[in-house]
Parts: C-alpha cells; sequence; structure tokens
C-alpha cells in the first residue's frame, strides 16, 4: 500500500511538470501504459488474498482514474492554447472598411412622399397617380373652373394647345377617378404640377402634390377633419395641434385651409410662422356639388371631401430647407442629408 | 388687400388690439396676411423750433443751429440742410433717437462742435415727396403754417400720421366684395357681433334726374357694359388732397396725385367700386360711347405708354378719340391736371372677362382691372357715384347743376335659395338649430323670410346649400365641428407598377445610388447637345414658356441626368451614382407620357458597376431572358454602348457618353448612362411562381478553355454554347479571360466553368463528353475559335 501512495506522489509531480502536448504523450504512456508501474500493481493483484484483493484493486482504479482526469484535464488545456494560438496568427484589423459599405438615398421629396402615403394606405386609399397633361376639361371645367372663371387666370397655366395643359393642380385626377371607379372612393393621387412662377428661393415652375378625394353617402365636414388630424398626427407628431380656417377653392364647398402648429417654435411665435404659431400644411373642402354632378354622381345622394398639399413645402418646414432650389439641383451633399 | 385698421374703425366700433382682431378674421375666413405699423421703428423724433442759425466755424457747408424742443430744452444741433430759417418748426431727433429704416441718432462733434441731434427729411421718416407733397425736394421738413402752433417736444408720428397700423388681407377670388374697407368692415361686423355703421351718411343724394345734361352716353354693347353712371361736376380746384387723404391712399398702396384723382382712388379702396374721372374740357362732342377698340386703334394710357388696341376690348371714346380703356385706366388726353376746373366722373360696371382678357393682352393690371375682373356688384355703381360727389363737392370745391346719367336697362334681382337645415347639418356632420343659422345668415345681411333666403346683390359667389352651409359654418365655428371617419371600410393599396417602381428605387439606392429630380421641361437646344436629334420631331412644345430654356417638355431624361453629373462634379463629389425615375413626353400621333429610369455615373462607377445594376434589378424581379446586345445611340461612345433587351424587346440601353457630347456638356471624366423603360420592364414582371422540386442529383463541372478573337463578345459564345444544349448544361460561367503572353495580340482566352445536372439521375462521363464535343464543334465552327488545352 506504501507503494501505490508513492506511486501516486510521484505520478501527480510528473503530471505537475508536463510543458506540452508531447510531453503529455508519454507522461501518459509512462503513467497508464501497459509497461507502466499502475499495469504492474494491477497485474500483481493475483498474488493477493482474495479478501484484500478487491480493496487494493479498488485503489489502483481509483488512482487510475483520477491521474486519467488529471491528464484529460490537461489535455484540453493545451488544445485550447495551442488553437488560441494559431487563432491569434489569423489576427486581422478588424477596424478597416467593410466593403460595398456605402449606401445611397431617396431624394427627399420621395421620403416624404413614402411617408404620407404609408399614412393613407393605413387609413384604406388608393394611391392613383396623377397625369401630367390633362384637357382644360379636366384641368378646369369639371372643376367648376369655367373659362370666365378668375381662378383661370390666378393659376398661370402652361398651355401645350388650345385644349390642353400642364395640369396646375393633382386635382384633375379627382374627376378621372369619379368618372371611373363606383362609391365609396377614397384615394390619394400624387404628381407633378406647374404653374408660371418665376423661379426664386420660393417658387418653382414645377413642383410635387399630393390630392386626396373621399366620395360615399354621408361623409361630412366632421370626417375631413376627422381624417386630416390623424394625418397631421402622424405626419408630424402625436402632439401636433391643427386648425382649420375657411378658405376658397372652387371646386370644394365649404372650403378651408388646415394650419398645424409651427414646426419650428412648437406654436410660440417665431420668424417662420409670422409669429402666429401656426403654418398652412393643406387645403381641403367638401366636393363641390356641380363637380359630384360634372362626373354623374347625385350629390343629394352622394358627397364627398378632397384634400391637396405640396410636397416642396413640407419638406422645407420639415427639414429646414429655405431654397426650393436645392431640391431639383441634385447635389450630392444635400441628397445625403434625408 | 391693404386695409388702415383707423379706416376699418370709422365703419364698426372695434375695441379689441390689431392682433387679436385679426386672428379672429382670420378664423372667419378673411385671411391676415401681415400687420404692418407704419412709424413702428421711429422713436423719440419731435417737434422742435429753430431759435438761431449760425455758421459752422471750421466748415463753410455747415451751419450751428439752437433749437427750442420744449420744456425749456434748447439743443445745439448742427447741420447741411440748406431750407431751414429762423423760427421754423421741424422734426428733431435728439440723442438716441431712431429713424424709420432702424439708423439710431446719438451725440457727436461735428468738425470739434457738439451736434446733439438730427433734422429729419420726410425720407428720413419713411416717406417720399410724392406722400408729401409740401415736403422740401431736398431738405428738412418744415411743418406749415396751419400745423405751427402743434406745440414743441411732441412726437411727430401723430402729427405726420404716422401712427397707423395697416392689416393686409388675403382676398380669395370669390369675395370680390372684400376688395374694399366695406366689405372687410361687413365681415368684421359679422365676426365680432356688431352693427355696421350708416355709411351712406356721407354721400349726396344724386341730382334730380329731371335736370338737363350737355353729355349723351351711348353703349354700343350692353353685355360688355351694363351699367354707366356719368356726371358733371363744375368749378373744381385742383390741388393736393388733405393729409388724412393722401395718408389713407398710401397706407393703401396707392399714390396720391390731386385731390380730384385721388378721390376717385379713394371711392374704390373704400367701397370697391372703381371710378374714372375726365377732364370734360378735352372731351370732343357731347357724347361719351362705350364701344369695342377695332384693331389698329392707338391709345396713350396715363402711365405714359402707347397702347396698340385690339378687337374686343372694351373703351370709352368721344366723338374723335379713345379716352379710356374701359375699367383699366386712362387716356393721357383727358387726363386731370393743375388747370382742369370741369370734370366728368364715371362710375360703371363691366364685364368682368371682357377686362380680364383686356389687361392680359396688355400686360397691364390696375386697381381697377384688378376689381373689375373679379365682378363687381351693379348696386354699387350708384353708391360710389354719390359718395364721390360728396367728396369732391367737398374737397374740390365742385358744383353740381346738371343731372346724373344713369344707363341700368336691366336692373339686377336679388337670388333666393331656399334653407334647408337638415341638409346643411347632414353635410357638416353638426346639428346647429335652424335659428341660429337664421341669426349667422342676417349677421351677413342675408334676409330670411320663412326659409327663404334673400342674397344680397353684392354677395353673387353664394349659388346653392353648399355655400350657404360655409356661410353658417365660418360664423358657427370650424372649430365646432367633431371629428369622425369616413364609416366605410375600403382597402388601401398601391398598384403593383408601384410597388415595382418602389423597389427599384430602394434596390439602386442601397446600392449606393442618389435619387434625383429634374424638371419636366428644358430647352430645345438639348437635342444638338446631347447628340440626340431623332427626337427633336416628337419633342412637345410649350405654347407660352417661362423662357426658351423651359419651352419643351423632355423627351427622354439624359440632359437632367448630365445636369445633375454636372453637379456634382463642379462641386467635387468624387464618386456618383444618381438615377431618377419619371416621366418623359413624346408626341407621335398622340401624347405619350413614359415612365423612365435613368441612371448616371463617374468616378469609380464604370460601365460594369451600372451593368451590375441592372442585373441586379433583372435578379430582383426574377428577369432571366434579358441580354446586352451591340447599340448604336449616337450619344454614346460607340464601342462601350449596348442595348438592353428581354427577349426579343428592346427596353433601355447602357453606355459611356460620347466624347463630343461630353465635349458640350464641358465635363472633362468618363460618365456612364443607362436608361430603361418601366412599363416595357414591368410587363416581363409578372411571373407565376411555381415551385421546383430541388435538385436530387450532383452537378458536374467542366472547364473549357477557348482562345477567339478579341472582338468577339462572350455573350455569343455563352448563346452559342446554350444552344447546343438544353436539358443538362444548367449553366455556364465566364471565369477567367486572358490576352497576355502566349495569346496572340488580337486574340483572347476565354475559360468557362459549364454546370451540367440531370434531374433523373447522376451524370457520367460518356453523357457529358458528347455535349462538350458539341460545343467545342460549334465554337470552332462559328467563331474560329481553338480549343486551349
Amino acid at each position: 500500500m506504501d507503494e501505490l501512495d508513492k506511486l501516486k506522489e510521484k505520478a501527480l509531480s510528473l503530471i505537475e511538470n508536463i510543458k506540452s502536448s508531447d510531453e503529455l504523450k508519454q507522461t501518459k504512456i509512462k503513467l497508464l501504459g501497459k509497461k507502466s508501474e499502475l499495469s504492474s500493481f494491477m497485474k500483481s493483484l493475483k498474488n493477493i488474498s482474495a479478501e484484500q484483493r478487491p480493496i487494493f484493486g479498488e485503489k489502483i482504479n481509483s488512482l487510475r482514474d483520477m491521474l486519467e482526469e488529471k491528464l484529460e484535464l490537461l489535455r484540453d488545456k493545451f488544445l485550447a492554447a495551442e488553437l488560441n494560438k494559431k487563432l491569434e496568427s489569423e489576427a486581422f484589423d478588424v477596424t478597416l472598411e467593410g466593403k460595398s459599405n456605402f449606401c445611397g438615398n431617396l431624394h427627399p421629396l420621395s421620403s416624404i412622399l413614402d411617408i404620407i402615403q404609408k399614412i393613407f394606405i393605413g387609413l384604406g386609399y388608393e394611391v392613383v397617380p396623377a397625369n401630367d397633361i390633362e384637357t382644360t376639361y379636366y384641368n378646369f371645367d369639371a372643376l367648376n373652373i369655367p373659362k370666365e372663371h378668375p381662378a383661370r387666370d390666378e393659376q398661370d397655366t402652361f398651355y401645350i394647345s388650345s385644349d390642353q395643359v400642364l395640369v396646375t393642380a393633382t386635382s384633375p385626377m379627382q374627376i378621372h377617378v369619379m368618372q371611373t371607379k363606383k362609391p365609396p372612393i377614397k384615394i390619394i393621387s400624387p404628381g407633378r404640377v406647374y404653374r408660371s412662377d418665376e423661379i426664386d428661393a420660393t417658387h418653382l415652375p414645377m413642383f410635387h402634390q399630393v390630392e386626396g378625394l373621399v366620395v360615399d353617402k354621408n361623409i361630412t365636414m366632421g370626417d375631413l377633419k376627422g381624417t386630416l388630424n390623424i394625418f397631421a398626427r402622424e405626419l408630424i407628431g402625436s402632439d401636433v395641434q391643427t386648425r382649420f380656417r375657411p378658405h376658397y377653392f372652387p371646386f370644394t364647398e365649404p372650403s378651408a385651409e388646415m394650419d398645424v402648429t409651427c414646426f419650428v417654435c412648437g406654436g410660440k411665435g417665431c420668424k417662420t410662422c409670422k409669429h402666429t404659431g401656426f403654418i398652412e400644411l393643406l387645403g381641403c373642402g367638401m366636393v363641390h356639388p356641380k363637380v359630384l354632378k360634372n362626373v354623374g354622381i347625385d350629390p343629394d345622394e352622394y358627397s364627398g371631401f378632397a384634400f391637396g398639399l405640396g410636397l416642396e413645402r413640407i419638406a422645407m418646414q420639415r427639414y429646414g430647407i429655405e431654397d426650393i432650389r436645392l431640391f431639383y439641383e441634385n447635389d450630392i451633399r444635400f441628397l445625403k442629408q434625408f | 388687400m391693404y386695409v388702415p385698421f383707423s379706416w376699418l374703425k370709422e365703419f364698426v366700433d372695434l375695441d379689441c388690439d390689431v392682433n387679436d382682431f385679426a386672428d379672429k378674421m382670420t378664423m372667419t375666413g378673411t385671411k391676415v396676411e401681415t400687420i404692418k405699423k407704419v412709424g413702428e421703428k421711429i422713436s423719440s423724433v419731435i417737434t422742435g423750433k429753430i431759435l438761431e442759425i449760425k455758421q459752422h466755424p471750421e466748415a463753410d457747408r455747415l451751419v450751428v443751429t439752437k433749437v427750442d424742443i420744449g420744456n425749456n430744452k434748447v439743443l445745439q444741433i448742427i447741420t447741411a440742410a440748406k431750407n431751414i430759417f429762423v423760427g421754423a418748426t421741424v422734426p428733431v431727433a435728439v440723442h438716441n433717437s431712431v429713424l424709420a429704416d432702424g439708423t439710431k441718432i446719438k451725440k457727436s462733434k461735428l468738425r470739434g462742435v457738439l451736434s446733439e441731434g438730427m433734422f429729419c427729411s420726410i425720407e428720413e421718416l419713411g416717406f417720399t415727396k410724392n406722400q408729401y407733397p409740401e415736403a422740401p425736394d431736398d431738405g428738412i421738413y418744415i411743418f406749415q403754417k396751419d400745423q405751427e402752433d402743434i406745440g414743441l417736444g411732441l412726437d411727430v408720428r401723430p402729427l405726420l400720421e404716422l401712427t397707423e397700423e395697416i392689416i393686409d388681407f388675403e382676398i380669395t377670388s370669390n369675395r370680390p366684395d372684400c376688395l374694399s374697407i366695406l366689405g372687410i368692415a361687413r365681415e368684421a361686423a359679422a365676426t365680432f357681433d356688431k352693427k355696421i355703421k350708416d355709411y351712406l351718411k356721407e354721400s349726396d343724394d344724386l341730382l334730380d334726374k329731371n335736370a338737363g345734361s350737355r353729355y349723351r352716353i351711348d353703349i354700343q354693347n350692353q353685355n360688355l357694359c351694363r351699367r354707366y353712371m356719368l356726371q358733371e361736376i363744375d368749378d373744381v380746384i385742383i390741388e393736393p388732397s388733405p393729409l388724412w387723404l393722401r395718408h389713407r391712399l398710401i397706407s393703401c398702396g396707392i399714390n396720391p396725385v390731386n385731390n380730384v384723382v385721388d378721390i376717385t382712388n379713394y371711392v374704390m379702396l373704400e367701397l370697391g367700386q372703381p371710378l374714372h374721372a375726365f377732364d370734360a374740357e378735352k372731351i370732343d362732342g357731347d357724347k361719351i360711347t362705350v364701344r369695342e377698340a377695332n384693331s389698329g386703334e392707338v391709345l396713350n394710357t396715363l402711365d405714359g405708354t402707347e397702347r396698340n388696341l385690339e378687337d374686343k376690348m372694351l373703351v370709352i371714346a368721344d366723338d374723335k378719340k379713345i379716352l379710356a380703356l374701359a375699367g383699366i385706366m386712362g387716356g393721357e388726353s383727358s387726363k386731370i391736371n393743375n388747370t382742369t376746373k370741369r370734370i366728368l366722373i364715371e362710375s360703371a360696371n363691366f364685364d368682368a372677362y371682357n377686362i380680364r382678357q383686356t389687361s392680359k393682352k396688355l400686360k397691364l393690371h390696375t386697381d381697377s382691372s384688378m376689381r373689375f375682373e373679379k365682378n363687381i356688384d351693379i348696386n354699387l355703381t350708384e353708391l360710389a357715384m354719390r359718395r364721390a360727389i360728396y367728396l369732391i363737392k367737398k374737397l374740390c370745391h365742385g358744383k353740381i347743376t346738371k343731372k346724373t346719367l344713369d344707363f341700368y336697362p336691366i336692373k339686377k334681382q336679388e337670388r333666393e335659395i331656399k334653407l334647408n337645415p337638415q341638409k346643411i347639418n347632414k353635410l357638416l356632420g353638426t346639428d346647429i338649430s335652424t335659428q341660429d343659422m337664421i341669426s349667422i345668415l342676417n349677421k351677413l345681411d342675408f334676409q330670411v323670410d320663412n326659409l327663404m333666403i334673400k342674397i344680397p346683390t353684392f354677395r353673387d359667389d353664394i349659388e346653392c346649400d353648399a355655400d350657404i352651409a360655409e356661410e353658417i359654418l365660418r360664423f358657427y365655428g370650424y372649430d365646432k365641428v367633431d371629428c369622425s371617419l369616413p364609416s366605410t371600410a375600403t382597402m388601401g393599396k398601391k398598384d403593383e407598377f408601384q410597388i415595382m417602381c418602389d423597389k427599384i428605387k430602394n434596390m439602386i439606392s442601397t446600392s449606393g445610388g442618389y435619387e434625383i429630380k429634374g424638371f419636366s421641361f428644358e430647352s430645345p437646344k438639348v437635342f444638338d447637345k446631347c447628340l440626340i436629334h431623332t427626337e427633336r420631331e416628337c419633342a412637345i412644345k410649350i405654347l407660352n414658356p417661362l423662357g426658351e430654356e423651359f419651352s419643351i417638355l423632355r423627351t427622354n431624361m439624359i440632359n437632367n441626368m448630365l445636369n445633375a453629373l454636372t453637379v456634382n462634379l463642379n462641386k467635387q463629389n468624387t464618386d456618383a451614382i444618381l438615377f431618377e425615375i419619371g416621366k418623359v413626353f413624346q408626341k407621335k400621333d398622340l401624347i405619350n407620357e413614359y415612365s423612365m429610369l435613368t441612371i448616371g455615373a463617374y468616378g469609380s462607377n464604370d460601365f460594369f458597376v451600372i451593368k451590375g445594376l441592372i442585373e441586379k434589378l433583372f435578379c430582383l424581379f426574377k428577369i432571366k431572358d434579358y441580354s446586352f446586345k451591340k447599340a448604336g445611340k449616337s450619344f454614346l461612345h460607340p464601342y462601350r454602348c449596348t442595348e438592353i433587351f428581354i427577349k426579343d424587346e428592346s427596353i433601355g440601353f447602357l453606355g459611356e457618353l460620347h466624347p463630343k457630347v461630353k465635349e458640350n456638356c464641358d465635363i472633362k471624366t468618363k460618365v456612364y448612362l443607362a436608361s430603361i423603360d418601366l412599363k416595357s420592364l414591368y410587363k416581363k414582371t409578372n411571373h407565376e411562381v411555381k415551385f421546383k422540386p430541388l435538385a436530387k442529383f450532383p452537378a458536374v463541372y467542366r472547364d473549357l478553355c477557348v482562345i477567339v478573337d478579341k472582338k468577339i463578345f462572350s455573350q455569343d459564345l455563352i448563346n452559342t454554347m446554350r444552344s447546343c444544349e438544353k436539358n443538362i448544361l444548367e449553366d455556364i460561367k465566364l471565369f477567367d479571360i486572358y490576352d497576355g503572353e502566349q495569346i496572340q495580340d488580337d486574340k483572347k482566352s476565354m475559360t468557362y466553368r459549364l454546370i451540367f445536372r440531370s434531374e433523373a439521375k447522376t451524370l457520367e462521363e460518356e453523357e457529358i463528353s458528347p455535349v462538350l464535343n458539341k460545343i467545342v464543334d460549334a465554337l470552332k465552327k462559328e467563331f474560329n475559335a481553338v480549343l486551349r488545352e
């Protein structure tokens, strides 16, 4: 028994001194191999008395188990260290730039339009893009702007023939939609519009609008207000306040302009809102009975509301852009900011 | 429309602050744009009397004065002004005062002598000599004799009527009645629940219609002139108008001329009815004719311009000549001047459309035409005439002995509309009582009797229930309408084409492209500039463009793209991929709108970067049968361009910009352009998706290396290889091009990996070899290819 203890002590000291996985292999053979002292002990078991044999056998086995476990642990440690060394040699500079890491951008007017479209699609509106060219019937007459109407001059119109114009608003699409769809109608119609304004920091002869139209039974001014309030909150923020002011459009009656609390000062009053706390967001109103009649919808049975808003103006207010020309200059330093 | 607040207060008792007033008016529909406070910036400019004037010891051109500014204070002020004299009362800007333009005045030494302030000219107080005719041409304003006892040390602003608050209203085109103080006053009275004051008090009754008249009126087209009134007034004395009147005109943006002209303008501002005054002595004959001009007639208008008249332009004429452009501007020949004694006052109602057309054709827009072209209440004609007569008698010493001529054959009746409270509440989503509706309508001078509403003639815009609904809602309050939502459920969506365009935008932008927007119009010069002459014929011209630069609609987006690329090159943005999705316009038999995608690039983005984007696009929409073929585009490099096909349909192009176009655009670097017709692309995106079982058997790879002529396109080699085998040849990939040593100069070595696979079994060599041989033979035959071992 003393000899077994001595062997244990010797073996432990050998294991403690192992420095590499090669040494580990050799030590393992020396301690646990067929020619090892431990094997000799095992072999000598048969010379021991029957009652002593299980006790002694047990001791030898537990020593073997203990040594095997120690060696196994050591092996794992060496393997881990070696793997780590290999991996270290594979190190690279993770701070270098990634590949294909560039990204362009949508034009700010597209981004704003996306936001607006998502809001109205969520409210059940179909998107019907507007035309750029219309006949004077669609651009004016059907919208209750007859030939003698002053509004026909106010919006200085580009003509491409005596009865074809570049649209002065996205509203003509209202007429197409009402001619081709049956109520309930809920659409928005984005498009380019044209007016012969000289170019300056706030005017261009071409800009973008989004039109909205709802026609059904029992549509009220309350529906118009409710819808546009949701729109304003989604577009600007839940704490925005709106106000509806009477206004005039030939194709709606009653008509209104919707103001929202100023983006810049939040309603306290500043230069942007001319110290009123509000800025104009869009024009709207109940579809004029004459317009409904023009497309063959009975105004006694159906009613509707319509609205129109300018994308450039919303983008300018939202992003604090002071010169409208920047939208069409297409300088990447501008485009990448949105 | 500028409205001096004090003028408005003569019509309505308003006791609120101007800002509150503006807010409330805005909310009932008369929107206030701005409020200008005259003389707001001026401070500490007071009256002073000059006591002494002495020569400045050090400067010939300066004098040293002593000025009494009241309260026993005397200041020493140095001035270069020549028009001052001892005893004159003048505006004095004392130490720390501010002038109209914001200039601060402080004590200072002038050539060693202390000056404790400054005398002011009328310009320094924010006005012009034209507005204050008594002010000297060049010098200090001196208070007139009748102002002499005004006291010293007083703020000069009230004395010069420099304290007005001017409100600028936005007047919509349906409310011509509000282009007047009276109209705004009516709105104000309704808004603040006040009664409008009796504005007829200060006007004369017309002279007995039986009295005689020297003149006759001849109206040739009664549709264009529905009412014409004329009054002769004798013995007028022409002089500047009193200060209060001049001030009101100035406040409203009209320059004072003389008392008669000023009164016609004053009445126009007050009541909305433009008037005109003729010098009666300059009229030939006794007949005033209202007729359409004949083409070729000429009139010198009051603004000193010779106007060539056209048919249909309405004019006022005497026996020999044209006197005025009806409703727009008078003529030089019958103008009121300082010696005028006898005048004719015209108050008339002309056809709005005719006036608008004439005004537009002559590019002559006046305060008068601006009102006429929006339709004026025909019953205002008489009111305005009575007011003018009153003022001319009072301010110009005019005498009236002749009767007022009044041509008014068809009297306008008040329109009647039935009040339908139920319908109005249904439209508004409100529950307003009939009584409340009636009381609102009454406030607006609409009389309601047994639910029949009488619409006053000045409210010609009120025609139907919806109009009545708006009137009621304006004063009930837009804010009192409860919010609700349409109750029918509908599906919100975009169509597939829009979804495709969105996907393309997102794909290109996440791949590094910046979306741009270009104008829809451009100059016809682009055809020469961009060498796209073939499109010249189909360009749509704008008949009334802003200028040549914007005179056609774009037939493609090349020029816009080149402009955008040039901007970025000039701004030293080193690399760019730009793209636009938009419409272009071409006229063949009909006008066609095409939706296009155009991509432009320079810098590290070369031909193959853009080609990669386009291939990615096909990949995105699972389009496989596309090809790039040799193209001939005048604006592209002839050997670096390709036409893009899906099956047999050309859908666009890609290439390097032609050096000549580069030169025309002053672009120094290589630029690449691509364009795709999106509607053509869209037609090919509509694939029915059906699941195909995944391949069970392994693929077999064979590499094939051939030497061919350099001019041969890889795509052609691939097409030939593909045509040899339809079943087991799954894919062909080029993986090496070599044209170095061991290869003849005009040849290149192309190595392809051919991927074979069968759906039925694992392929064996004896099935692949014959296919490979067939391919090699075909390449040899068609391209003279040599197999490289």
